[in-house]
């Protein structure tokens, strides 16, 4: 029964989340035994893109907002954590903060014009001021050093001297990005479930009612579009510490990808964008080993669970159990599965 | 019933006009509306009643005129604003959260009032008296077994109930039903009938309706409607009598 109850509703792909969470905890002792060093800096690089995508998924899966210009907030945070280091002082926290707070500003000027209007001239504002910071990053050779990148940016260290620990050793890196992906997802757990996130989900479900019923919807919007976009600042500076940053961070293609990772894990559930990301780097690198048309491969999969699982894996996932468990049901224990199965419809609602 | 005294009237509207182009959906109507008095404003389609609360709610600002809750003017102000001066309103269309629980429909609206209600960190089911609050409204509306149901799934009617039910989980001092029981059956509209009979005990509230018998039961006074004009106002005696309205409603319903 326990067993059972462990793969129930909601609360099963929570818990497949957790075990791959776990999984992923325990990656770094595999490393030169079972597979190269690699995989530790592809499981951070996972990580990064998981809390990209749940950055995402606070605006599209709990408001309804669908933004086409997340990688504005990306490449912000890349840029101004890799600045910091560079040109400030050589200190994660620091970083983390200019990062996070330019991220909230640049979050609210944005959403202060674009909330005005909605849907799709909603996603073209967002896209349109995305692509004003690309090609800022493009002409402000002094600053970002143009299509070259940054070059050269330090690696922080963590801890108090004598006793730190350079985030340039992969491995301690991949911890300090799992970390920091644990504690914004229970966060954002929390923020959901609070009487805030429970106003996202009720204007996602119908913004004029939330309106009468007297809260000011654009203002609540902006402050989901603000804590998205500090998320999505947060893994762009976390992603300029693992690899390097040039425009490309900013360009559309980002935010592409992003959204479909998201759409691909599952959107509502704060977990599936993490695993969709997982998923989608996971089959980039599988495919473009064996052809360079890895995206128009990757493209068709997406086409597939749009119009076949539009709830994403986590979605595929509870159709399949759910089938396999009245299969089962329908074959023996009668009594004992159709009780989960009840449960579990429950569970779903 | 007494004339009008314009010192405990919980709502004014003066003068008030709204145009579409050359139509005058509303025109140059007054009215006042005593607190606890039940007001139906009647009229054929097309009258301009649902224009009317549309003004009043702030889902449309006002050509010219004023509207005054309160005291203070709430004219052109927008909904979120006048909704937490204390003024509710239920839709001529269902307007629910159609894929959240009952509970949860009622639970957004009851917080709405809450002083944490845009609180970040705080477990919105652990918000204090909200909970209860919720459970107690569910009764009142008679949909406590149907708590867990997702609210599209209700029957027509219970969703018309719910409706009310959002309105009044704002605890509003100033209520509008905007044809709460259109579309429904003859059973459904006595069990509503008497719902807004209790609910409406102490409370200001305009209501439309196009049921001659709910209105007769219901109302203190009568505002009737006609091209966007007022034609008559008084008590349901009154009114009834009115030539006017008699012509009103052989030429036009
Ligand atoms: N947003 C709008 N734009 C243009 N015309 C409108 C708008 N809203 C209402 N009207 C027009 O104003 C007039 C009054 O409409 P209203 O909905 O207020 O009538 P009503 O009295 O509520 O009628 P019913 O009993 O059918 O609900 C109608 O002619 C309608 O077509
Ligand atoms: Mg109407």
């Amino acid at each position: 029964m326990t067993f059972l109850r462990v793969f129930r509703g909601r609360q099963g792909g929570y818990y497949c989340f957790l075990i791959f969470l776990f999984a992923l905890a325990l990656l770094p002792l595999g490393v030169d035994r079972l597979y190269s060093s690699f995989y530790l800096r592809f499981g951070t690089e996972m990580l990064i893109w998981g809390l990209f995508a749940l950055s995402v998924d606070l605006i599209m899966g709990y408001t309804g907002l669908v933004s086409l210009g997340p990688a504005a907030f990306f490449g912000l945070g890349a840029y101004a954590g890799a600045i910091t280091l560079l040109r400030l002082a050589d200190s994660i926290w620091l970083a983390l903060l200019i990062s996070l707070v330019l991220c909230g500003i640049v979050a609210w000027v944005i959403g202060y014009f674009s909330i005005r209007v909605k849907g799709i001239y909603f996603a073209m504002l967002t896209l349109a001021f995305a692509q004003i910071f690309y090609e800022i990053a493009f002409r402000w050779r002094s600053l970002t050093g143009g299509s070259d990148g940054l070059i050269g940016v330090p690696d922080p260290t963590i801890g108090i001297p004598p006793y730190t620990l350079s985030l340039g050793d992969p491995y301690v890196f991949f911890y300090f990005t799992l970390a920091v992906v644990i504690l914004v997802y229970f966060l954002s757990v929390r923020l959901v479930n609070s009487p805030f996130g429970r106003v996202l989900q009720a204007i996602q479900d119908n913004e004029e009612r939330v309106e009468f019923l007297g809260y000011p919807v654009r203002v609540f919007k902006r402050r989901a579009f603000v804590a998205s976009g500090m998320i999505g600042g947060l893994a762009g500076m976390l992603f300029a510490l693992l690899s390097f940053v040039d425009p490309s961070v900013l360009y559309w293609f980002t935010s592409v990808d992003v959204l479909v990772m998201a759409l691909l894990g599952g959107l509502g559930t704060l977990y599936g964008p993490i695993i969709g990301a997982a998923a989608f780097l996971f089959s980039r690198d599988l495919l473009s080993s064996y052809t360079e048309y890895w995206r128009l491969i990757l493209g068709l999969i997406f086409v597939w669970f749009v119009i076949f699982s539009p709830q994403g894996l986590v979605g595929l996932y509870r159709v399949t159990k759910r089938r396999l468990l009245a299969l089962w049901a329908s074959s023996s224990m009668p009594i004992l599965i159709n009780k989960v199965v009840d449960d579990e419809d429950h569970a779903d609602r | 019933m007494k004339t009008m005294q314009t010192d405990n009237a919980i709502l004014q509207v003066r003068k008030l006009t709204r145009s579409f182009g050359r139509l005058l959906a509303v025109n140059n109507l007054g009215f006042e509306l005593k607190s606890g008095e039940l007001k139906a404003v009647i009229g054929p389609n097309g009258a301009g009643k649902t224009t009317l609360f549309n003004l009043i709610t702030g889902k449309l600002s006002p050509t010219s005129g004023d509207i005054r809750f309160q005291g203070g003017s709430i004219a052109g102000l927008a909904p979120h604003a006048i909704a937490q001066r204390g003024l509710a309103r239920s839709f001529q269309l269902l307007n629910l959260f159609p894929n959240l629980s009952v509970f949860e429909n009622v639970r957004v609206a009851v917080q709405a009032r809450h002083r944490l209600r845009s609180s970040l960190f705080t477990a919105a089911d652990g918000l204090k008296g909200v909970q209860g609050k919720t459970e107690e409204l569910l009764e009142r509306i008679g949909l406590s077994s149907y708590a867990d149901h997702q609210s599209s799934q209700l029957s027509y009617g219970d969703q018309r109930s719910l409706e009310i039910g959002l309105a009044l989980a704002t605890e509003p001092k100033l209520l509008l039903l905007d044809e709460p029981t259109s579309g429904m059956s003859p059973l459904e509209t006595q069990q509503t009938t008497q719902l807004i009979g209790r609910i409406s005990k102490g409370l200001a509230v305009l209501l439309i309706e196009h049921h001659i018998e709910v209105v007769m039961a219901l109302a203190d006074t009568i505002l009737v409607m006609h091209h966007g004009e007022k034609i008559a106002e008084g008590t349901p005696q009154q009114v009834s009598s009115d030539s006017k309205v008699q012509e009103a409603y052989l030429g036009g319903l």
